[in-house]
């Protein structure tokens, strides 16, 4: 039987939570033994599915997400989990180092990457070090990435947004939650499942980098005195 | 105490570097040739003369048949991977396990 998931109970708990994302038993298993010898990192869990991993991430609640580049749905799952737990950061691991496979990470919205060249020996100090908000890559990446951004910010004429913009169907949400509406009135008002209207309320959430639905409803109040809620 | 010489052939890097790592933590094994090119894998194979054989996935490309490796080497020990890394296949041909780190020791440790 696959044991998806398993806690290190014992670690002490300044560590780094991490969730393995593999298809590949041997990966997910062979990682979890390496890392766990790290002096401070916690392996949180394990997972083989997609499902899985959403769900041990809104439990688990691990620092870091780290996801094998080989994973089925590739960068589109690094979005969803990125997405999902926007409070976790998701490392790809075993990227190709071209130009185009990182742009196509880094669009995804990971925090950073473990090259596909990095010898595991090294794996517990690079994760640590995107965990700090760091990413060692070589010179022509950073140059693309660097291209990129400008190319971005080229048309609007202005600075990045703090904060990824929310859809039209989140905005919707957002001021519905502002009105003071619960997960149930939202859902019946908008003719959706509650089960929707939570991930969106989630995903807005995390967007906004609020963690409680007042702060949500000051946002909306603020919003309304003339602050601008970006939206898509 | 005499270690096991283990040859990998076409082994994935991340995967090689795992197997490694589990073998010279936990079993009394050193590594002492990974082989990436397929066609040219039997000469090395046969020269290096190891007690451990493990053959890893093709990808696209024709796989090494794990019974040439056994037939030039009939003392080595000769495990393949299957394509989807979910199985360990081997030394006997009727022999699948479930990959894992444990079963890999357990395997080697016979």
């Amino acid at each position: 039987m696959i044991r998806e998931q398993y806690q290190f109970a014992s670690d002490p708990p300044a560590c780094l939570g991490i969730l393995i994302v593999s298809e590949v038993r041997f990966l997910r298993e062979s990682l979890a033994e390496i890392l766990q010898r790290a002096p401070c990192i916690q392996v949180r869990g394990l997972s083989a599915t997609l499902g899985h991993a959403l769900a041990s991430a809104a439990t688990l609640r691990p620092e870091i997400v780290l996801l094998d580049v080989a994973f089925p749905g590739g960068t589109q799952t690094a979005a969803r989990l990125c997405a999902a737990v926007p409070e976790t950061s998701v490392v790809a691991l075993a990227v190709a180092e071209t130009e185009e496979n990182v742009l196509a990470w880094a669009e995804a919205g990971i925090a950073g990457y473990v090259p596909n060249t990095a010898s595991v020996d090294d794996l517990a100090s690079l994760v640590g070090q995107i965990s700090r908000g760091e990413q060692t890559c070589p010179s022509r990446i950073a140059g693309s990435l660097l291209r990129r951004v400008a190319a971005s910010g080229a048309g609007s004429g202005t600075a990045m947004p703090r904060e990824p913009p929310l859809t039209r169907r989140e905005n919707e949400i957002l001021h519905l939650v502002g009105e003071g509406l619960s997960n149930k009135d939202i859902a019946r008002r908008l003719s959706i499942s509650v089960g929707t209207t939570k991930s969106h309320v989630h995903n807005l959430l995390g967007k906004l980098s609020v963690l409680r639905r007042t702060e949500a409803m000051m946002r909306v109040h603020a919003a309304r005195q003339g602050i601008d809620i970006p939206h898509t | 105490m005499r270690r096991f010489r283990a040859v990998l052939v076409t082994v994935p890097p991340l995967l090689s570097d795992l197997i490694r790592h589990v073998l010279t933590s936990r079993a009394a094994l050193v590594i002492v040739a990974e082989l990436t090119d397929r066609p040219s894998a039997y000469a090395p194979l046969w020269a290096l003369a190891p007690d451990v054989i493990i053959i890893g996935p093709a990808g696209g490309a024709p796989p090494v048949d794990a019974a040439l490796p056994h037939a030039m080497l009939p003392g080595a020990f000769v495990l393949a991977l299957s394509a989807d890394l979910t199985r360990l296949l081997g030394p006997g041909e009727d022999e699948i396990e479930a990959f894992t780190p444990n079963t890999l020791v357990a395997c080697l440790s016979r």
